[in-house]
């Protein structure tokens, strides 16, 4: 088999998702023949996009999961994008089953392009106060890297994908490379004045989102506009004007000729050579045929997210690696991180009501983390920032309701404080 | 061959409720201090996971036991 020069590529990487596309990308153009391997279906820029341009009186349920499926499927029913409008681009529950000995909402999107289709388009950057955290508190393991270390990479980043904010000068959030930012609203500003007058090292600002404000050359060769603020990102986007993994794959594999895309490739193990001491391919469960192959290659990048990245390590046994791949020390598939989205704080304002509700917006206001950032002020370890959606309050308001999202009620303001993220 | 299926046990601890309380303190404060009224706070009780932004699952390259 390694022999087979169908089988053999310079590169391997698990998983068509955000990382992986970008691990395919970066490979691909440093010329080194690389296999991306999906174990979703193949997901094409538009012609993939069935709801995209549908208006609300359009979808049969007008916008509402259908009971039969919602009762089958309570894990992936409970995301808030799981809506009639994207519910083809998640995972059901049916469709991968896993034993839950204490209850975990995964949520998941198997196809090519992965979560990065539906995803909420937050990308704020991490600073110091971040990688140190485990070495200063005294939790988990240090980072191995710091700031400085990822801080090129990011700008490359948001070059690549266009990323709106404003430089806001924050060492607890470094700033970017960023396109205009949205306006806050008239509620947002009068927040952030407030906070600004009675706290010191509290701060309300415009989230950073991928979202094109502004042409640049880069996003002419992408064929990319500029965002419409249709606000159904989550549809897929024909104007490519959020960062969406899928519209590159194409182009990509004509530019460079380097990539071959293998969607319906559940990846099985991979394949550690005793001889060579080092890993040299991976087994492929084809999924609509259920056949295995094995493909080599001298790298291999797995990106296939979290857990299933965890899954395949833990499957991949051989006689050096008796309980998954570099688990040597028994840690593999433990000490999950995730955030704590429980909490939420809602108020009204009353104010600003000669002020009229125009436009839409695709992110929010945001308050960047500022409990146990400079020193320990809590009996409790870290905390996250929030988001910030303030709202007139609707009257009427579903998800693929799209242009008519906001009927709103004339007289109330709503202020929805985000939640404490771990 | 048999097929594996993935095992979830995942849960909130100490510090998790404890940040939580903390949260709805200071938002409430901020809300006030805006002049903002109704103020209320909830607590979803949501599982694990639900928030789509889990990491991490293992210890980088070291041979280090971590505290349980």
């Amino acid at each position: 088999m390694p022999n087979n020069k169908d089988h053999q590529f310079d590169a391997i990487v698990i998983g068509a998702g955000m990382s992986g596309g970008y691990a395919a990308k970066e490979l691909c153009d440093n010329g080194l023949k690389t296999l991306l391997l999906e174990r979703g279906r193949d997901v094409k820029h538009i012609a993939d996009y069935p709801t995209t341009n549908m208006q609300p009186w359009e979808f049969k349920h007008r916008g509402r999961i259908p009971y039969a499926v919602e009762k089958e499927n309570p894990v992936i029913s409970r995301c808030y994008a799981f809506k009639e409008d994207a519910m083809h681009f998640f995972t059901k529950d049916t469709e991968h089953p896993y034993v839950q000995e204490k209850p975990f909402d995964w949520i998941r999107g198997y196809q090519v392009g992965g979560k990065s289709i539906m995803w909420a388009r937050q990308v704020q950057r991490w600073s110091d106060y971040d990688f140190e955290g485990p070495a200063r508190d005294g939790f988990a393991v240090d980072w191995p890297i710091r700031y400085k270390d990822l801080e090129k990479w990011y700008t490359a980043v948001e070059q690549f994908i266009g990323v709106s904010g404003n430089k806001d000068g924050l060492p607890e959030l470094p700033d970017g490379d960023f396109l205009k930012a949205w306006e806050l609203n008239c509620v947002e500003k009068h927040f952030q004045e407030s906070v600004k007058a009675n706290y010191d090292k509290r701060h309300v600002i415009y989230a950073r989102c991928a979202h094109l404000t502004e042409d640049r050359e880069i996003f002419k060769k992408q064929g990319r506009v500029l965002c419409q603020s249709r606000v159904i990102c989550q549809r897929g986007c024909p104007f490519r004007r959020l960062f969406q993994r899928q519209f590159n794959f194409d182009s990509l594999a004509e530019r460079t000729g380097n990539l071959t895309l293998r969607p319906h490739s559940v990846v099985h193990s991979i394949i550690f050579d005793e001889k060579e001491n080092k890993a040299t391919g991976v087994r492929v469960i084809d999924a609509n045929t259920k056949e295995m192959t094995e493909y080599f290659s001298k790298i291999i990048f797995v990106n296939a997210a979290t857990f299933n990245t965890n899954l395949i390590l833990l499957n991949s046994i051989s006689d050096r690696f008796l309980y998954g791949l570099g688990n040597e020390n028994g840690l593999l598939g433990k000490y999950v991180a995730f955030h704590n989205y429980r909490a939420r704080v809602s108020a009204q304002y009353n104010g600003h009501q000669e002020m009229k509700t125009e436009g839409r917006r695709p992110t929010s206001a945001y308050i960047p983390r500022f409990r146990n950032v400079f020193q320990q002020e809590t009996d409790f370890l870290r905390v996250m920032p929030q988001g910030l959606p303030l709202q007139r309050c609707p009257t009427q308001r579903c998800r693929s309701w799209g242009g008519i999202d906001e009927i709103y009620c004339p007289q109330k303001t709503m202020a929805l404080g985000g939640s404490v993220r771990t | 061959m048999g097929h594996s299926v993935a095992k979830s046990n995942i849960d909130y601890d100490d510090n998790d409720e404890k940040m939580i309380q903390d949260y709805f303190e200071q938002l409430t404060d901020m809300f006030e201090k805006a002049g903002f009224t109704d103020i209320k706070t909830s607590d979803s009780k949501q599982a694990p996971g639900l928030d789509i932004h889990e990491m991490g699952a293992y210890a980088w390259a070291t041979t280090q036991k971590l505290p349980s």
